[in-house]
């Protein structure tokens, strides 16, 4: 896969796959910056400490059974991690269309958000809740 | 809501019941039972209940499910029991009605 346009990615949460609900997505994966700077040095020493990971979804709002709403609110007060997976094309996973995935928990939910005459939009974040952290399996 | 447990040893035998069971755990309890090696989860069978779950409308498939998991995806309306009660070990257990009560009481309701 070259360089391409973000048309049709894919976003499962809880095994509900709500991509036809969304608009925007983003996968963060990082690492803590650490400072090993010792008395003597003329430039900084970094090193990398503990990862982190978030998934960040923007979504249509829809109050319908088994739509956006009724699948974030449970979650919003769960504390059983869900599995997110975020790919960038709704095919299945490849070498050349690997997913992103992790065990998370909803730490944000945007019940309403927006202005007048403007869709009404919703901001889930997830943020990793395993020791695997992300994973990008591509099978 | 409940879910299905199955002890795994005599001492959790002893405090729950032997075989499949059934128990009305908060998450953080059914997570530490779990975690502790003494209870496991005993898969149960769903239907499909909604166009955008990850299997197909209308399909049931069996699976365990930790309690909070089960209640966002019942709760939402994406998937539903197909059996309530324990399908795997449950033919041990004694009939509550002896046969000919049985029969007596299936009759009254005909006429």
């Amino acid at each position: 896969m070259s360089a391409f346009t973000l048309t049709d990615a894919y976003v499962s949460i809880n095994g509900v796959v709500l991509s036809d609900h969304g608009n925007s997505v983003t996968v963060e994966d990082n690492r803590e910056t650490k400072d090993f700077t010792a008395f003597g040095a003329t430039s900084k020493a970094v090193g990398k400490g503990l990862g982190d990971a978030k998934i960040t979804v923007r979504l249509f709002q829809d109050f319908a059974s088994g739509k956006t709403h009724a699948t974030l609110q449970p979650l919003i007060g769960s504390t059983t991690p869900v599995t997110i997976e975020v790919r960038a094309t709704s095919a299945a996973r490849s070498a050349t269309n690997p997913a992103a995935v992790m065990s998370a928990l909803l730490f944000t939910y945007n019940f309403l958000q927006g202005d007048i005459g403007e869709p009404s939009m919703t901001t889930a974040e997830f943020s990793n809740a395993s020791q695997a952290g992300m994973t990008y399996p591509t099978a | 809501m409940t879910n299905l447990y199955r002890a795994l040893t005599p001492a959790a035998e002893a405090a729950f019941s032997d075989g499949v069971f059934e128990a009305d755990f908060t998450s953080s309890q059914e997570r530490d039972w779990l975690d502790s090696g003494l209870l496991e989860l005993v898969p149960r069978r769903y239907r499909v209940l909604s166009d955008n779950y990850e299997l197909p409308k209308d399909n049931t498939f069996v699976a365990t499910m930790l309690v909070e998991i089960e209640q966002a995806l019942v709760g939402a309306g994406h998937i539903e029991r197909v059996d309530d009660e324990p399908s795997e070990e449950d033919e041990d257990e004694p009939e509550d009605e002896p046969v000919e009560e049985a029969e007596a009481s299936a009759t009254q309701e005909e006429s």
